[in-house]
């Protein structure tokens, strides 16, 4: 190998892996499944039962609009990301954005459906009764995973402030 | 979709942006802020020459033509630059004037000399009753009503609320300055069976009313934007302990996430702008847009002013103009929470919502 270990140019190899990166990150955080569950979710909250709505209650509203607000602009971010990967603009910055943006959204609104759907939510797939067949019990426990999958937060935030923001760069030991 | 600016919008964004700068300068806002009314004559004169106040008004009426995305991109320039100018009151005045058809009305205001006022408030801080055509009560906290021409206001009328249009000058319109938090203009005004003219119901409210809001999203935009940029160059320079402080992963990682606070808002507010653009109503998306403003502008003027240390409370450093500016902006016309609880219930109202 060594040719002291090129990383920049020759044939371009590393801009082929980084621009990858960017691509891959984007694809982590497709919002489809969020989507998908959104739409049970609200199926379920609109459900007469024993004549009374789980969306006539004020804080099932609540949660309901800010999962609505979060997942709207998610579903625009990656629409902006998909566009810039189209016309070649997409920064390595939006890319890790887009990233934490997608983790938190996700952490957060798996968390307020779960909530919405009540004690049942926390049923294990197969059990009696298990809402959403146990999708969200499934979701949450993979959302974390994200924090690091395809490159730890803290580094993607350090990429948005150098590159985004163009802060000082500092060299990690 | 496409989500670039197209390049007259870009071209529009420069002019309006340059000119609004070169007015707004720290020390001239100061003068302003001084002289007890935070408004720009010259800066307005000359945004009207160039028919920035008009964007959005068909050309056949005497405006500039264009839509209501192109008034929000100025909009966003107005906050980047925290001019001190009521184009969103006057602008969106304007724009209601032509959609409720009154043309002589609009035709008049724009060409007047002054700036038209607008609320769209209809809480316990609006005791307007219409009575045989006239308004009587007292409704706080108008944007940019001393001095204004005229006022667009809701009342009271039988069971529900009405949108009128109200002159200033007239002896049963009485007006006490009040100030609002970024020190802009606000009026407390009091009407003894004062002149009106209806200019449409609810519904007519509730467009004003979403305009209003896409508007205030658009402004608060470039509010962040700007205060980041600001906080980026201090933090890139400033030095605690002999390195610069945007050297500090605690440092950093706040801005990172205020730049994905402002890429998300510029974003919304676009979307909401656009919707407007193309249909009358867009209640859900607004709602959401006006959520994440609140937010956003609460969060990130928190960080900005945090990293600054003291120097961020200065009133000789520009800053502090963008967190007064940034919290104005989250209760204009509504705030986070009471968006959400509108948004809420349009969400039990329409069991298809999807957040698609």
């Amino acid at each position: 190998m060594p040719a002291r270990n090129l990383i920049g140019l020759e044939n371009g190899g590393w801009a082929v892996i980084t621009s990858q990166l960017n691509r891959e990150r984007l694809a982590l955080m497709n919002p489809g499944i969020a989507n998908l569950v959104y739409s049970k979710v609200l199926e379920h909250v609109h459900e007469t039962r024993d004549g009374a709505r789980l969306v006539d209650q004020p804080w099932v509203q609540m949660n309901m609009a800010r999962i609505y607000a979060a997942l709207k602009t998610l579903n625009l971010a990656c629409r902006r990301q998909a566009w810039g990967i189209a016309q070649g603009t997409l920064t390595a910055a939006e890319a890790s954005a887009i990233k934490i943006l997608g983790y938190e959204t996700f952490l957060s609104v798996f968390r307020q459906m779960l909530e919405v759907l009540g004690p049942d939510a926390t049923l294990r797939r197969g059990s009696p009764g298990v809402p959403l067949e146990g999708m969200l019990d499934v979701l949450y426990r993979t959302v974390p995973v994200y924090g690091f999958a395809g490159g730890t937060n803290e580094v993607m935030r350090d990429m948005v402030a150098q590159m985004g923001l163009g802060l000082p760069r500092v060299k990690r030991a | 979709m496409d989500f670039g600016l197209q390049e007259t919008e870009r071209e529009l964004c420069d002019l309006a942006e340059s000119m609004l700068r070169d007015f707004s300068t720290p020390e001239r806002l100061l003068k302003l802020e001084e002289s007890g009314l935070r408004v720009d004559r010259e800066l307005w004169v000359a945004l009207k020459e160039a028919g920035i106040t008009t964007i959005g008004i068909d050309a056949e009426h005497g405006g500039t033509g264009l839509g209501f995305g192109e008034a929000c991109l100025v909009l966003e320039q107005a906050g980047r630059t925290v001019a001190a100018v009521p184009l969103l009151t006057h602008g969106i005045a304007l724009q209601t004037l032509q959609r409720a058809g009154a043309l002589e009305e609009l035709r008049r205001f724009i060409v007047a000399e002054g700036w038209l006022a607008a609320s769209a408030r209809t809480d316990r801080g609006n005791g307007l009753q219409e009575a045989s055509g006239r308004l009587t009560g007292t409704v706080s906290a108008v944007p940019y009503a001393p001095e204004s021409e005229a006022f667009l206001l809701p009342a009271r009328a039988g069971g529900g609320w009405n949108l009128y249009l109200v002159p200033a000058r007239q002896p049963s319109v009485r007006i006490e300055g009040q100030l609002g938090t970024d020190q802009s203009p606000m009026g407390q005004l009091t009407l003894e069976g004062a002149q009106a003219l209806k200019l449409g119901d609810a519904m007519l409210l509730g467009w004003l009313r979403q305009r209003l809001i896409a508007g205030s999203c658009a402004i608060q935009s470039g509010v962040v934007e700007e205060a980041i940029k600001l906080t980026t160059a201090y933090v890139s320079e400033h030095e605690a302990f002999g390195v610069k402080v945007g050297t500090f992963q605690a440092v950093s990682q706040r801005m990172a996430d205020a730049y994905i606070d402002s890429m998300a808002l510029q974003l919304m507010s676009r979307h909401v702008a656009s919707l407007l653009a193309a249909q009358n109503d867009a209640v859900a998306d607004v709602m959401a847009a006006k959520m994440l403003a609140g937010d956003v502008g609460h969060r990130v003027l928190a960080s900005c002013q945090h990293v600054h240390g003291g120097v961020g409370h200065d009133r000789g450093y520009p800053l502090w103009r963008y967190a007064v500016a940034a919290k104005q902006n989250e209760l204009a016309v509504t705030s986070s929470s009471e968006a959400a609880a509108a948004l809420g219930a349009v969400i039990a109202a329409q069991p298809a919502l999807v957040a698609l």
